[in-house]
Formats: structure tokens, sequence, C-alpha cells
């Protein structure tokens, strides 16, 4: 996604639509906290994340907007001549998480930009940011043959996720195999279809 | 008022409400008041202020006692500490939030040493 084309589905929240997430009811931090946590979020800054956080979490949320930027830093991984520029984008991209370690990663579609050989410097990164016993939750594909339209996605309650529909397909058609292949260093944990065909999961230290 | 032609570098002590149509770069302090960066404005400085409204661009980190919001024309990067932070739909930021600091003693019911050990946490990042 341009960076153009996700500030066009900022200012344009047309089609939102609310997902059930049994994943996600299990995952958030609530009254049992014992200590701060930290939540490192791939997306956009949501109103609704937000606004859900403040109310029921206790720690820090991290907002990395790394996925507008998506299909930029997936061409520069890929790209050998671009060693210069890519530690650049890189480095500025991440700097809000540097040094940290998250309980939980939101990844959403962050995957699904990402080619399969670009998935392992994922891999690096995750196993980098979350804490020993941390958990990321993203999407892949369900059914490679359906593509995906792009969606900018949000915490709207406890196990409700929302999410604005762009108008482009997202680049790749990771299955669940692909992500297992791609991130060898974590196992999912667990997955759900969803109803718009994306496979939620939740993946872990394997 | 700071005017949308007027750029300042250095540090700005305020003991009224402030708000910024120019350009400030380096510190703005309005421990009991309220910053507002209007459309215009562009700040790049840490903040610490009652409350604080971006309409404008602010890049840096902010420290509010009330609450900090972020409209849907704002945009701001850095770090929040603040009781409530408001993200309105079109809004951009980048950074962390420090979500109820306080909460563990008010409704998680947590032990006090355990609330000691996240000011330790927080303080040393």
């Amino acid at each position: 996604m341009s960076p153009n084309h996700a500030a066009a589905m900022r200012q344009s929240p047309v089609n939102t639509e609310l997902f059930k997430s049994a994943l996600m009811a299990g995952l958030l931090p609530c009254a049992n906290q014992t200590r701060p946590q930290k939540i490192l979020d791939f997306g956009a800054a949501h109103a609704s994340t937000i606004a859900h956080l403040q109310r029921t979490f206790w720690g820090r949320l991290t907002v990395l907007d790394l996925i507008s930027q998506a299909s930029e830093i997936d061409a520069l991984l890929s790209d050998d001549e671009a060693s210069e520029q890519r530690a650049t984008v890189l480095e500025d991209s991440f700097k809000p998480c540097i040094g940290q370690a998250y309980d939980l990663v939101l990844m959403w579609d962050f995957a699904l930009y990402l080619s399969d050989a670009n998935l392992n410097w994922l891999n690096d990164w995750l196993d980098a940011m979350l804490t020993y016993d941390g958990v990321a939750h993203g999407f892949v594909c369900h059914n490679a043959t359906r593509g995906l339209v792009a969606k900018r996605w949000g915490i709207a309650g406890p196990d409700q996720l929302e999410a604005e529909s762009g108008s482009t397909e997202l680049p790749y058609r990771h299955l669940r195999g692909a992500l297992s292949r791609g991130l060898p260093d974590f196992q999912i944990d667990k997955s759900v279809l969803m109803k718009d065909g994306r496979l939620e999961f939740l993946i872990r230290r394997g | 008022m700071i005017g949308a032609t007027v750029k300042i570098k250095g540090e700005v002590h305020s003991e009224e409400d402030l708000t910024v149509e120019g350009q400030i770069e380096g510190t703005v302090v309005l421990k009991s008041n309220e910053l507002l960066v209007a459309p215009s404005g562009r700040v790049h400085a840490d903040v610490t202020a009652k409350a604080v409204k971006v309409d404008g661009e602010l890049h840096g980190d902010v420290e509010a006692s009330e609450r900090v919001l972020i409209t849907a024309n704002g945009s701001m990067r850095g770090n929040i500490q603040a009781p409530r932070v408001i993200l309105e739909d079109g809004g951009k930021f980048k950074g962390s939030i420090d979500m109820n600091e306080t909460a563990p003693t008010k409704s998680f019911g947590v032990v006090s040493n355990t609330k000691v050990a996240a000011s330790v946490d927080s303080t040393g990042e």
C-alpha cells in the first residue's frame, strides 16, 4: 500500500465492518494484570484501539504505522543494491520500538505484504521484539485462490475488531504453511477462519 | 498566540493557554495550561502542559496532566504520558502511549509493590 493510499484510507473510512475475534478475547491484558504490559501495533494509530485500551489496559502501546510502508519495505528487502536506503528506512520505521520487548505484537495484515523470502526477516524482527513468552497476532489467507482486500484494523472491544476496507488487494496470499515456513522460530498457537476469508492466527516461540 | 509567520527556537514557558500557528523548535512548558497546535502550526519540541490539542503537527514527547487530543487533521510523532489520550478518526500518531499508570491501585487491586516495579520500568526507558 502506498503512503498516499494509506492516507486516503485514513481520511475516508467508508465501509467499516465489525469482526468477532475469539483469539483477541483471550489475548488482551485485562484486570488480572500484575505488571504493566507492552503492546506493539504494526498498523496505523486507530481511534477505537486507543479508546478501548485506555479503558482496560495498564502499560504501553507503541504504534509503528508500519503497514503504510509495508510494500516499500518489501521492495527494499528484496533489492540487494538498496542496502543503505534499506537501513535508513528500517531504522526510521522501527525507531519507536528499538530496545523494547513486547508482550503482544499486533501485525494485522503485515505478513501479506512480504514475499516468502522476506518472511524470514519478519521472523528475526519478532524474535528481537517479543518477550520470551510474548505473542504475535495477525492474518494470513485461508484460501490462496481468493485475494484479500487491504484493511485498516483496530480493536473495538474485548472480542471485537473493526476494519475499514481499502480498494487494493493485498500483494501476497500466504497460507498457514507459508507462515510456518517463513517464521521458523515460532509456532502457530491458534488460528480461526474469519468471515472475510482471512485466517486469524496467534504465534508464540517454538 | 504564536502567529503563522513566527518561528521560535528554544524554551517557551507560559502561564496562560498557548495557540501555535507558527513554528516552535525546542521545549514548551505550560504546566497549568493548554497548548493548541493549530492546523498551520508545527511544534518540534518536548511539551509539558495540562492539556494538549494537536490540530497541526507535533514532533516530540508530551507529558500532560489531563489529556492529549489528536484531531482528524492532527499529526503527532513521539511519546505521550497523559491520563487520557483521544485520537479522532483520521488523526495520525506514531510513537508510544503510556496508559493507566495509576490504574492498578484503583481498579485492578494490585498490591503496591507491584506498582513500584512498574514505575521503575517506566522511568528506566
